[in-house]
């Protein structure tokens, strides 16, 4: 881009950010006609309702998670301070890392921390009591010990937790419509909601670590539990596999949450696919040396080829939105599918004035914006 | 012109039915487990014998229930995650198994100050008494002491493994408090808990 260019852009930007003119507009505003159409009014009493619901759940299952994990924490502090800390520190790694894995732009803060809070607190605290429970059902089975004690373990964590987590992505969707519109924002917030189920577990079987190590070498038994945990099988469990059911939550939002073509035979494909790969992890085969890392590391595989088809697709289609509204924005078709990257639309930034960086920054917003929605209200 | 208004309006519909069924489905695999859980019996009647509390990579750990009569209960919780609670009559056992993490050995008197400790998650008072050494039946020396100060009295007994990489622990109480812990609690302390070497029958 030369001098001149960036002159001509830069005076283009200045006029367009506050009212954009010609076809500029006709893009923005198409755009925003056809949201009108797909997308229901922000705050409607459905979003509210499903806000409340996510917002009584969390609140209940932390009620539930520090009754069932305080009386250890108050006996062993040290112990649960540690795991706390370890379990923060994975969750803020987590968070940024998957928080940058949706494409072109990350998604917003308030959607992000609810699906986090929904997977620490709602998805964990509707899972401990039911899972317990599930243990009751089998041992009045009349299944031996060990055989109920296998079925407990293949349901309790793939069935009931997979449900759950998958519940509130649903509620997530309702509540943040505008956040949750495709397969690839799908993937990303059920990734979250994974992420803290995941920090949540870390830290119980941390502090459980310390009492079934009979209570001595506390430190140790939270601090091993934790590592381990995150290293050995970290990488493909509820994070990947809740990835896999927002993908599908994310494909049911795409179809106005019609129960039609071939998006809800695909999404319970995906959801099915969580369910086994829980159950792969969690069955007492192939356990023997890193076997359950090998396990987890399957499932990575598997979640992260999903995310590339996904990220392609959407990326395509943004740049694709981007190129045609180059015309009208001033920029050449190449500049505009740059904007489709984090890269791109810093490089132009640096490339401005700092004067107008900021009203270069929200006319990126807004091309981005457009684009995006064009790119995932594109019905295949 | 009446499209798009229909097409909100039945999109808003879908959206309530997506939130009612998502509620529902929530509702009822939570609820409906807890009540199915809550209706069935709470104990399961266990024969006598050895009941395996624990497999692991050199012994096998199994409490053995003197006479009949015993059952496991099934929504009580033992102090451990995996341990288990079995009662006659007044008499109530929880039977587990804990193994120190990393390479630590299972001292007997490491783990009695550890027990004290774990007892007190549930009940901030209990302190447990400076022990006494106890023989179980097979061989194994242990410590067994009681409890005071808690809810519930407890005799607590603990046995490390032979290899003393794991050790088996036991809590008994009786409905009747610590006057309930007589005669049977001490030969369950002495009796109740076996290590099988792997690659043996139980005993």
């Amino acid at each position: 881009m030369t001098k001149d260019r960036r002159a001509s852009t830069r005076t283009e930007d200045t006029a367009a950010v506050p009212t954009p003119r010609g076809p500029a507009a006709v893009a923005l505003n198409g755009a925003t006609a056809v949201r009108a159409d797909a997308d229901p009014p922000a705050g409607s009493a459905t979003a509210r309702a499903a806000l409340a619901a996510i917002g009584l759940i969390c609140a209940g299952g932390l009620t539930i998670v520090a009754i069932d994990e305080a009386g250890i924490a108050a006996v062993f502090p040290a112990a649960a301070a540690t795991a706390f800390g370890l379990c923060a520190l994975t969750l803020l790694l987590g968070y940024g890392l998957l928080r940058r894995a949706r494409p072109v732009r990350p998604p917003g803060a308030a959607v992000s921390l609810a699906a986090v809070a929904w997977g620490l607190f709602g998805a964990t605290g509707l899972a401990l009591p039911t899972n317990n429970a599930i243990d009751a059902l089998l041992a009045n089975s009349g299944l031996n010990g060990r055989a109920a004690e296998g079925w407990g373990v293949l349901l309790r964590g793939p069935v009931t937790e997979e449900l759950f987590k998958l519940a509130g992505i649903v509620l997530l969707a309702l509540a943040f419509a505008r956040a949750l519109r495709g397969p690839i924002e799908g993937f990303v917030i059920g990734a979250l909601v994974g992420l803290g189920f995941q920090v949540a577990e870390n830290f119980y079987f941390a502090i459980t670590a310390v009492v079934d190590g009979g209570g001595v070498g506390g430190m140790g038994a939270a601090v091993g539990s934790v590592l381990l945990r995150v290293v050995l099988t970290g990488v493909g469990t509820h994070w990947a596999l809740s990835a896999l059911a927002g993908t599908a939550v994310g494909l049911m939002a795409a179809n106005a949450w019609r129960i039609d073509g071939w998006r809800v035979p695909t999404a319970l494909l995906l959801v099915l696919a969580a369910i086994v790969l829980h159950t792969s992890v969690n069955a007492p085969v192939f356990t023997a040396g890193m076997g359950v890392g090998y396990k987890a590391l399957f499932n990575f595989a598997v979640v992260t080829a999903v995310y590339f088809v996904l990220r392609h697709c959407f990326r395509r289609r943004v740049r694709a939105a981007l190129a045609d509204e180059a015309g009208s924005s001033g920029l050449d078709p190449g500049e505009a599918a740059a904007l489709a990257r984090r890269g791109g639309r810093r490089r132009m930034l640096r490339a401005a004035p700092k004067a107008d960086r900021g009203i270069l920054a929200k006319f990126q917003e807004r091309l981005v914006d457009a684009a995006e929605d064009r790119a995932l209200l594109a019905r295949d | 012109m009446g499209g798009p208004a229909r097409g909100e309006r039945s999109l808003a519909a879908r959206r309530r039915g997506v939130l009612m069924a998502t509620l529902a489905a929530v509702v009822l695999l939570f609820g409906g487990v807890q009540v199915a859980s809550a209706a069935l019996p709470g104990e399961k009647a266990v024969g006598g014998g050895a009941v395996e509390i624990d497999d692991g990579p050199m012994y096998r750990t199994s409490v053995r229930l003197p006479g009949e009569g015993w059952s496991k209960e099934l929504h009580s919780r033992a102090a451990t995650s995996d341990g288990k609670v079995f009662t006659r009559g007044g008499t109530r056992l929880e039977a587990m198994s804990v193994e120190p993490p990393g390479d630590r050995r299972a001292d007997a008197r490491e783990l009695w100050a550890g027990l004290g400790d774990v007892l007190r998650t549930r009940d901030r008072e209990i302190r447990l008494a400076e022990p006494a050494p106890v023989r179980s039946e097979q061989g194994v020396q242990g410590l067994m002491g009681a409890t005071s100060g808690g809810e519930r009295d407890y005799l607590a007994v603990i046995y490390p493994s032979p290899s003393h990489t794991s050790a088996a622990q036991l809590l008994i109480s009786s409905e009747q408090g610590a006057a309930g812990l007589g005669g049977e609690a001490d030969a369950l302390a002495a009796t109740a808990v076996v290590f099988t070497p792997k690659g043996k029958a139980h005993d």
